[in-house]
């Protein structure tokens, strides 16, 4: 900065600037206030991923209990298979019926289930994410 | 203890506190105004274009990366919002005819105002100010009052740095004529 510079400066010192109106501040604050508040909400609450979740969860534990899926699951013998057989026919009597009914259910929707999954978890992390972000 | 700075108000707003945000409007009302109003030339357009750059900010103040200071990033927002409503309106930059003194004359001028009444010096820039073509008494608001530096206003205004330091010399050349036509035509010896 040169010496016309400084000197400039210092008798801008004695320049006002036009000040705001009265209570210029307050109407900013009242504008602000009557904004409408964008609030995300997740598509399903909380309970509804848990319970989402636990079903998903307990399905594909049954289905790795069973053994997997198809011939596999026939010629080698699932978990349940290595406990005692008299005390498992009526089990053993569902894992066959349940494995003949999984059997039936398209690739399709098992990939659309898990995509739901992965989609309600997202939510809810984008959820809490902008529960930080209150703007 | 030391008084809190504007980023612990920003953190404040973003935590959800948006009473927080009336500090950084009473900080900054009467620059963001007046620059609206060197521009606009109008007050009640000045006030409502100082009132929406105030609400734009609070909206966008999550995209506020703290690069820049707060009053850098507010001024750009109301310049911009300006410069749109002058397009808008087709509102014509006012220029004036150069009439440049020395740098010794400046010096003598600057002498002559220093020793005088600050309530009539004071009078005399503001009436010098209201003379300069819009952009050119931002520029000399925002440098020699408000002390932004080059780079700062270069921010604000989208110029480039050594454009704004033309700019500013100009105006500064033009602030030192204007005030030396009233020293010439006696203003001074009136009170």
């Amino acid at each position: 900065m040169d010496n016309q510079d400084k000197q400039f400066r210092e008798l801008m010192q004695n320049y006002r600037p036009q000040r705001a109106p009265v209570n210029f501040s307050k109407r900013v604050m009242d504008q602000i206030h009557a904004l409408p508040k964008i609030e995300y909400k997740p598509v399903f609450g909380k309970w509804f991923l848990t319970v989402f979740l636990s079903v998903l969860a307990g399905f594909v534990a049954v289905v790795l209990l069973l053994g997997g899926g198809g011939d596999a699951a026939r010629q080698t013998p699932g978990l349940l298979d290595k406990l005692p057989k008299a005390e498992l026919e009526v089990f053993n009597e569902a894992n066959r019926s349940f494995i003949g009914w999984f059997e039936q259910l398209p690739s399709v929707l098992l990939f659309a289930l898990m995509g739901i999954a992965v989609l309600l978890i997202l939510d809810q992390l984008l959820t809490r994410r902008l529960k930080h972000r209150k703007l | 203890m030391n008084q809190p700075d504007d980023s612990f108000y920003i953190a404040k707003v973003l935590e959800g506190d948006v009473a927080s945000f009336s500090y950084l409007v009473d900080q900054y009302q009467d620059m963001v105004y007046g620059l609206a109003l060197k521009m606009l030339r109008n007050e009640e357009d000045a006030e409502e274009m100082a009132q929406d750059s105030f609400v734009k900010a609070y909206r966008s103040l999550t995209s506020y990366r703290q690069q820049s200071k707060f009053s850098t990033w507010l001024y750009r927002i109301t310049y911009n919002g300006c410069i749109s409503l002058m397009r808008k309106r087709k509102l014509e930059v006012r220029s004036m005819d150069e009439q440049q003194l020395s740098d010794r004359d400046e010096a003598r001028l600057n002498d002559q105002l220093m020793e005088m009444d600050k309530a009539l010096v004071e009078k005399l820039l503001q009436e010098a100010m209201e003379k300069l073509p819009e952009l050119e008494q931002v520029l000399i608001t925002l440098y020699y009052y408000e002390e932004q530096k080059v780079e700062e206003i270069s921010h604000i205004t989208g110029l480039t740095e050594s454009n704004v330091k033309v700019k500013i010399h100009r105006a500064r050349k033009k602030m030192y004529d204007l005030l030396h036509q009233s020293y010439e035509e006696g203003i001074f010896n009136t009170v």
